[in-house]
């Protein structure tokens, strides 16, 4: 029984209003249910990358505001607490941990939250953002790297097929060609690959 | 530490010096290697100064000193050995207030409706000397209209839908209101503070004071990268180069004549960062309530004409005298 009433109370004290003002919609309502899933007592606000960040914190007046750092109107909010007649806002700086600061401003995260939000509040808030803005990388990267791959693969298909074609080696004859002169140029294949389709593109010999 | 120095800066026609000594490989002859890092904001650039993200940037010395005093974010040893430009900026208003303004001037403006003006940060020269040439029209700040921040490339757009009345920002963006005849220029800055500092070289102190040679190097650069800036054999040339989609992405044309000096384009010809001049943005912020009246000893930290000078620079002949600091009510 006390538990449950010590639970609401935790409930009532931690209900925020957060505004998402990430340009990335995918990532955005990703931790938008995240951030409900956490606690239903969280008040969700995704805001699209074209609205007015100003405007929209103005109106709705939030407890936390998450700032992806690519916005440009992220100085808007920068000096809010400088300028009168406007909300107290005060940017996130964990005191304690500038290494992590440090991860999330390169992250390009930041966030701005009222002077009465409790700070474990808003650590919160800002450690799960950084979170997903951590995956969002790792796997844009991933994908970066798999689109070199293919790429790379590619070009050395195309070099086969034109040595096939060009020099009448059989496949096994032009992988151990493009193999051998990687080996002698201390290259990479997909490189010898790439410098051979260029020297025939210049040629007019290729045809692909 | 890295061996790479980053500059931060912002796409604006008075990163020029910066912009241009890299395109020039002014930095690489001196034996640098620097990396620019264009951001979209000066929170961005103030952030990554803080926590070692940057080594410097080009910066506006409201904000530098604003770091410098912990009044935004986390606080930051900076130093400010040079200044990059000075002028450049403009006070648009939109077309609608043109004739009440010239003919009956700004306090009739201001009375007849609330208007809403934008500067660029709330710590900036902008927001100062737009603040300083309303008060001296007994327009107050805050109590007659509202003081706003918006990015620079949005200003035009809000001053169309009428979501501003005017904005003061640094060129082009003046420019491109009035060639889009959304406004009119009501004044230009250096009209407020003739050679007023506009944006200076801010370093993180332990990154300048690390390596002497290295600071010297940097400065020299830059030195000579300004004066390549106010040729005006240049001016096409540098207008095209800033034109390009990785900085301003605007007409070039357009760009030459927001760059033209004589019509209130910034200044490249005053390099020298005069602790006095500074301080009057020191006393204006304490003036507006922006910051505490310890400001001014930070400033007098945070500037080093010393560094200046011992790279080889010539303190600029003919300054002029910071502006009344008049006070009303």
């Amino acid at each position: 029984m006390a538990r449950k009433l010590l639970n609401r109370l935790y409930d009532v004290l931690c209900a925020m209003k957060i505004l998402l003002a990430d340009s990335n919609s995918g990532r955005r309502e990703a931790l938008a249910a995240q951030l409900a899933a956490l606690n239903a007592a969280f008040s969700i606000i995704p805001l699209e990358a074209e609205a007015s960040l100003l405007a929209e914190v103005e109106r709705l007046r939030p407890d936390v505001v998450l700032v992806d750092m690519a916005r440009p109107d992220r100085d808007t909010l920068d000096s809010l607490s400088a300028q009168s007649g406007t909300p107290p806002v005060v940017m996130f700086l964990d005191g304690d941990d500038p290494g992590f600061m440090q991860q999330a401003i390169s992250l390009g995260v930041s966030s701005y939250h009222g002077q009465d939000v409790a700070p474990d509040a808003a650590r919160l808030v800002m450690r799960l953002a950084v979170a997903f803005f951590q995956r969002t990388q790792a796997t844009n990267a991933k994908l970066q790297e798999v689109e070199a791959q293919t790429a790379q693969r590619r070009a050395v298909e195309a070099a086969k097929r034109l040595l096939m074609k060009e020099e009448r080696m059989s496949e096994p004859a032009a992988h151990r060609y493009l193999q051998r002169r990687a080996m002698d140029q201390q290259k990479r294949m997909a490189d010898v690959a790439a410098d051979y389709l260029a020297a025939q593109t210049r040629q007019g010999r290729r045809h692909d | 530490m890295t061996d790479t120095i980053r500059l931060g800066l912002l796409r604006l026609c008075d990163a020029a010096p910066v912009i241009l000594a890299e395109h020039e490989s002014l930095f690489e002859q001196a034996g640098l290697k620097v990396d620019l890092s264009i951001e979209p904001s000066w929170a961005n650039i103030a952030d990554k100064l803080a926590y070692g993200l940057l080594e410097g940037a080009v910066m506006l010395p409201p904000l530098a000193m604003a770091c410098a005093a912990g009044l935004r974010g986390r606080q930051v040893d900076l130093l400010v050995p040079m200044s990059l430009s000075a002028n450049g900026n403009a006070v648009t208003l939109s077309s609608d207030c043109q004739e009440i303004f010239q003919r009956q001037g700004m306090a009739a403006l201001a009375a007849q409706k609330r208007l809403r003006l934008a500067v660029v940060h709330g710590f900036s020269s902008h927001d100062l000397l737009l603040r300083h040439w309303l008060a001296g029209q007994a327009v107050m700040p805050d109590r007659d209209v509202d003081i706003t921040v918006l990015p620079p490339a949005e200003m035009v757009g809000s001053l169309a839908a009428g979501a501003i009345d005017g904005f003061c920002a640094g060129a082009p963006w003046g420019l491109v209101a009035r060639r889009a005849g959304m406004g009119f220029t009501a004044v230009l800055s250096r009209d407020i503070w003739p050679r007023h500092p506009e944006k200076c070289l801010a370093l993180r102190a332990d990154f300048a004071l690390l390596d002497p040679d290295r600071l010297t190097a940097l400065l020299q650069g830059l030195f000579y990268a300004q004066r390549l800036c106010a040729e005006p054999a240049r001016r096409a040339g540098l207008a095209a180069l800033l034109a390009r989609p990785e900085y301003l992405d605007l007409p070039a044309d357009l760009l030459a004549e927001a760059l033209d000096v004589d019509a209130g384009g910034p200044l490249f010809t005053a390099p020298y960062p005069s602790l006095e001049q500074a301080q009057w943005y020191a006393r204006q912020m304490q003036r507006w309530g922006k910051a505490p009246c310890s400001l001014e000893d930070v400033t007098a930290r945070l500037y080093r004409p010393d560094m200046f000078l011992a790279a080889g620079g010539e303190p600029t002949t003919g300054t002029t005298p910071t502006p009344n600091e008049t006070l009303f009510d």
